[in-house]
């Protein structure tokens, strides 16, 4: 990706060896949208619930908590519909690594 | 031509059945779109709405442009709206506006409850197939003259009210033969639509399409997400023109979209709304190395631009992009504070005279007056001009560049924001001491600054009560004490470096 990084989170990445479950995936969202119940919505996209400016700072944040890169052809609304979806891409991307 | 109708309807004469606009739900030919338009302009001829606001709540659909014409046809002029935006907003704006009606449509019924309104309310489906009534409408449109109003839009108010700019049928109609001519728009043209209705942008692809007779189709917002959708779309589509804001291209290249779908058949890509990013300008240019790209610069109140630069070199990054020079019948003129011309490469505030010029803003003759102004350059007859508040000055190469905004208005992901717009939302909060609002352009965050013992939840909820989405800070900073320069004013510049220090 060509945008610009956000600053490393405190923890350090490199030490993780094991791929992060889908709690962080949603304590990611929770702190991006607070108030969202995350863990039940199931039309995140429909619903307007995320914009694009959400999405490649998602994308963003994965890339940078689960260590996998988010190709473009993985930008797209079945993804991020829910944290179920947007967790099962993390595996896939995990799994092509 | 007095009236911009009369482009939809010589469009309709020469091609009847060519496709006029077209989304995911329907396409409609220019025949049909006048028909529905003559349809919905009947049913409103009752309300003797002549030269009177009619706001439009309606998502952005075939179905919008319709009810934006069949307004005209009864002689009244549309506002559209936003129908997500706060209801505390939408009601602010009633308050300047005191519409004649609202047209909506039932799938916006929840956006009509919470507001006050009690005047008649249209719903697109009930009228839409109303009997044409030639005599009424004609007799309307025999009294219409250039100078009525057509639209009015509202954009970001610095003291906390939106400002309604109105634009008549002349400006449209000198608009949009710019718009045709200068980018050889013609009926080949298919235009992909990203700019909302509620926004100027919008007019150059509406209407530089009824002039030439062109098609446009309005590109589903939430593909604008999803930038691989997105170009799929376009390809399938077979759209040859865009005109969007760079943040919309830069999703794109930002992305490498491009790498994965090819997009052939889009030969014109032009843009306006915010600063062009270099390096994805250029990275656009070497995936459509023989497309034409152009830079188009303008406020709402000049209808939508007034100057344009047509990209025909290489740019370095760090160089900025010009703004290029005026547009064919529109006069440009870069003023000193002292009201004279500036000298060449000289900075100066742009200002704008001609008939791209909007009338003024809708029940605010202060703001109006402070914005436009006689020609300090003309003593001997009224001649307004718009003062943009842009500081610009001319390179070596005589063409404009835009160095910044003599105020604290930002642009960001192309939306126009009035910084003192969010001051004034967060202000309402009785616990708010004082706050200031800065634009940290480099990582895109609005952040705000206050003073006052105050929940950030509550402060959160109150924002969203008052201002659209894309004006809510992404950041909030409680300061115990907010610094402030030597006349008592809030330092913003002080704010601007202990952030960056951070």
């Amino acid at each position: 990706m060509l945008f610009h990084k956000k600053e490393a989170s405190s923890k350090n990445a490199e030490a993780e060896t094991e791929l992060p479950g889908i709690s962080r995936l949603i304590s990611i969202l929770e702190s991006m949208k607070p108030g969202v119940d995350f863990t039940n919505e199931i039309s995140l996209i429909d619903s307007h619930i995320l914009d694009s400016v959400d999405i490649m700072s998602l994308a963003m944040d994965i890339e940078e908590h689960f260590h996998v890169e988010v190709t473009p052809l993985e930008i797209v609304p079945e993804n991020f519909q829910s944290a179920n979806a947007i967790y099962e891409m993390i595996l896939r991307l995990n799994a092509a690594r | 031509m007095k009236n911009v109708l009369e482009l939809l309807e010589q469009a309709a004469k020469q091609a009847p059945r060519h496709t006029a606009f077209f989304d995911e739900e329907r396409t409609v030919s220019y025949r049909s779109l006048l028909q529905e338009s003559q349809a919905i302009g009947s049913a409103l001829l009752s309300l003797s709405a002549e030269r009177k606001p009619v706001v439009i709540l309606m998502d952005k659909s075939t179905r919008c442009i319709s009810a934006m014409f069949g307004i005209l046809y009864s002689g009244a002029f549309y506002v559209v709206m936003d129908p997500d935006m706060p209801a505390d907003r939408i009601e602010k704006i009633f308050r300047i506006l005191s519409p004649a009606a609202i047209l909506t449509e039932q799938s916006c019924k929840e956006h009509l409850e919470p507001l006050a309104f009690t005047g008649p309310v249209y719903f697109y489906e009930d009228i839409v197939d109303t009997p044409a009534d030639h005599q009424g409408l004609s007799t309307v449109r025999s009294r219409s003259i250039d100078t009525d109003a057509a639209y009015a839009l509202f954009t970001s108010g610095s003291t906390g009210l939106p400002k309604g700019t109105v634009v008549c049928h002349r400006s449209i109609l000198a608009y949009s033969q710019w718009v045709a001519g200068t980018f050889h728009i013609d009926s080949e043209t298919i235009f992909g639509n990203q700019a909302p209705l509620y926004f100027s942008m919008s007019v150059l692809d509406i209407y530089g399409a009824l002039r030439a007779g062109s098609s446009v189709c309005l590109i589903p917002r939430k593909l604008f997400a999803f930038p691989v959708r997105l170009l799929e779309y376009i390809r399938s589509c077979h759209i040859n023109t865009i005109y969007w804001v760079p943040s919309a291209l830069c999703l794109v290249t930002g992305w490498k979209a491009l790498d994965c779908v090819q997009v052939p058949e889009l030969r014109k890509i032009l843009f306006a709304g915010e600063v062009m990013p270099v390096k994805h300008l250029n990275l656009w240019r070497s995936y459509l190395p023989d497309a034409y790209f152009a830079n188009l610069y303008g406020p709402t109140e000049v209808t939508d631009i007034c100057s344009f630069y047509e990209v025909n070199r290489y740019f370095n990054d760090g160089e900025s992009i010009p703004i290029g020079r005026a547009c064919d019948n529109c006069g440009l003129l870069v003023l000193t504070d002292k009201g004279r011309e500036a000298a060449p490469g000289e900075e100066g505030e742009l200002c704008v005279r001609g008939s791209f010029l909007a009338m003024g803003y809708y029940n605010d003759p202060e703001k109006t007056a402070k914005a436009f102004v006689q020609n300090p350059l003309n003593p001997y007859y009224p001649e307004l001009i718009y003062k943009t508040g842009d500081l610009v000055r001319y390179n070596e190469r005589g063409e404009l560049l835009y160095i910044g905004r003599k105020d604290s208005q930002i642009k960001r992901m192309g939306y126009r924001i009035e910084l003192g717009e969010i001051e004034a939302a967060a202000d309402t909060l009785r616990d708010i001491k004082c706050c200031a609002c800065i634009y940290d352009e480099k990582n895109g965050d609005l952040c705000l600054f206050y003073e006052g013992r105050v929940e950030e939840e509550a402060l959160r909820h109150a924002l969203s009560k008052r201002l659209p989405r894309y004006m809510l800070p992404s950041r909030l900073f409680h300061l115990k004490c907010l610094p402030h320069n030597a006349n008592g004013k809030i330092d913003r510049l002080a704010l601007r470096r202990a952030y960056q220090k951070g």
